[in-house]
């Protein structure tokens, strides 16, 4: 009866951890800051953000706002600031208010988070890509 | 009628033979998709806010040469970088070209990662968790108004005020600020760097490594040629590439009668950002001849409308995997392809070993 109760459990936790999260193409762990994390892969706008930027419990997800502050005009980046081949992406984060945070993929890659006041996460390849979505706009 | 028939159809085949040769220039190499491939036991790189994109490439084209020697020890950009600086005289780490550090490791040798690591560890914890790059950035910040006229430099500094640090260094300022009299011994951010890579005794086994050459200045054709031979030969290549190429691909900074550093085009549109990155493989994309460019902004870096070619976490390498169906399947983003016209002419310096 034991094995059963505990073979259910984990056959459940299985599942939890596989739950498929409405509005996530896809989902992954990353080991951000020594932290795992659970992600949630974006297609309309091609980024990871934290999970909790797509549940419905906490729909406020600030990082997704750092993400649009960046399609306005508002933040200009100027090209001296890119010397020596900077990530745009680090730039940005620094210049909207988020703090960069590192991550270590499987296998030993390197990938850089911008996190915003709320602690939620975005992935700032997805900041510059959206910046320069925004500069072709306001052209 | 007849006579043009028999003009026509000779002309049609020379043609069509030249289209054919064409096709062979554009032969597939390609130095990632093999099971022993050096890139897959090399990670890829996110230089963060440094401005080390030049010791990024300098280190993996050396560390790939390694790795098919059978090494396992990987060498540092950030070490490789402020190693070059410092030997070069310079005060940061701040911009540099690839094939000055390929010399430097070639004579000096290299400190290996992990001691690198061990390092700065206290250091990055003592800044709240930080970043190499942040951490270097933040010494450079720190130094960069100290001189000997200025001795209450330390009341000038606000790192707080920094774009891309902004409230994160305050730990460590406050570190400073407790202890100014032992930073104050220092001049230069790369002089502070010294002391704490002071244990590190370098490794002096790369004087093996092929000297380094560079062609700057050169026609498109040599330029080809160049990196051409030298993925033939197995190896990959440094390049400084200006990078509107990502969001412009039809942007030409540079053009046949103009191959000097062409920061603007004969229109005098907005400069270039030159960014020192890797072509790793070579294959014929529709048309066009295209150029897979290794980059060093992270695992996820895919720019908008480019194919870009992973490693899967299954081991497999797909050479493109633009809108992935199952995003979580990518280990990591090797590259991005550009055609040769588009790479070509905004290439500004090709280094190969």
């Amino acid at each position: 009866m034991k094995v059963l109760f505990f073979s259910l459990l984990a056959l459940s936790s299985i599942h939890a951890a596989n739950k498929k999260i409405p509005g996530c193409g896809d989902q992954s762990f990353f080991v951000v800051e020594g932290k795992k994390i659970e992600f949630c892969w974006l297609p309309k706008i091609e980024a990871w953000v934290s999970i909790h930027c797509v549940q419905k419990k906490k729909p406020d997800c600030k990082a997704l706002t750092l993400y649009q502050s960046l399609l306005k005009p508002v933040v200009v980046m100027e090209s001296e600031e890119l010397n020596g081949g900077k990530n745009p992406g680090s730039v940005l984060c620094g210049k909207i208010g988020g703090t960069l945070q590192y991550a270590i993929l499987e296998g030993g890659s390197q990938q850089t988070f911008c996190s915003a006041a709320d602690g939620s996460l975005i992935d700032s390849n997805a900041l510059s890509n959206a910046y320069y979505a925004g500069e072709k706009i306001k052209k | 009628m007849k006579i043009k028939g028999f003009i026509l159809l000779p002309l049609t085949l020379l043609l069509g033979m030249g289209s054919v040769s064409h096709a062979d220039d554009c032969e597939a190499l390609n130095l990632n998709d093999d099971y022993n491939s050096p890139f897959r036991s090399m990670p890829v790189y996110d230089q963060d806010g440094s401005g080390t994109c030049y010791a990024h490439a300098a280190a993996q084209m050396v560390n790939y040469w390694r790795i098919k020697k059978g090494e396992k020890d990987l060498i540092s950009p950030i070490y490789a970088a402020w190693q070059m600086s410092n030997n070069t005289g310079a005060k940061d780490t701040y911009a540099g070209f690839s094939k000055t550090v390929v010399s430097d490791l070639k004579k000096n040798g290299y400190c290996p990662s992990k001691q690198v690591e061990t390092c700065l560890k206290a250091w990055k914890k003592t800044g709240g968790n930080l970043t190499d790059a942040q951490l270097i950035h933040f010494f450079e910040k720190l130094y960069k108004n100290k001189h000997i006229f200025n001795p209450l430099w330390l009341t000038d500094v606000d790192v707080s005020q920094d774009g891309y640090l902004g409230s994160r260094c305050e730990p460590l300022m406050n570190h400073v600020r407790k202890n100014e009299i032992s930073f104050s011994y220092f001049q230069t951010s790369n002089e502070i760097l010294k002391s704490i890579f002071k244990d590190c005794k370098p490794i002096t086994s790369l004087a093996s490594i092929p000297d380094p050459k560079v062609y700057e200045f050169a026609t498109f054709k040599v330029k080809e040629q160049r990196i051409d031979e030298s993925l033939a030969k197995g190896f990959p290549v440094a390049i400084d590439m200006c990078n509107t190429i990502r969001t412009n691909q039809k942007f030409r900074p540079m053009n046949e009668k103009n191959q000097v550093g062409g920061h603007k085009n004969a229109k005098g549109e907005k400069d270039c950002n030159y960014h020192a990155v890797l072509v790793t493989a070579r294959k014929k994309i529709g048309n066009s001849c295209s150029y897979l460019v290794r980059n060093s902004w992270g695992a996820f870096d895919s720019p908008k409308g480019i194919q870009c070619a992973c490693y899967l976490k299954s081991g497999y390498y797909n050479s493109n995997c633009t809108h992935p169906s199952r995003a979580k399947e990518i280990k990591e983003i090797v590259g991005c392809w550009y055609s040769k016209e588009d790479l070509l002419s905004n290439t500004d310096r090709v280094t190969t070993l």
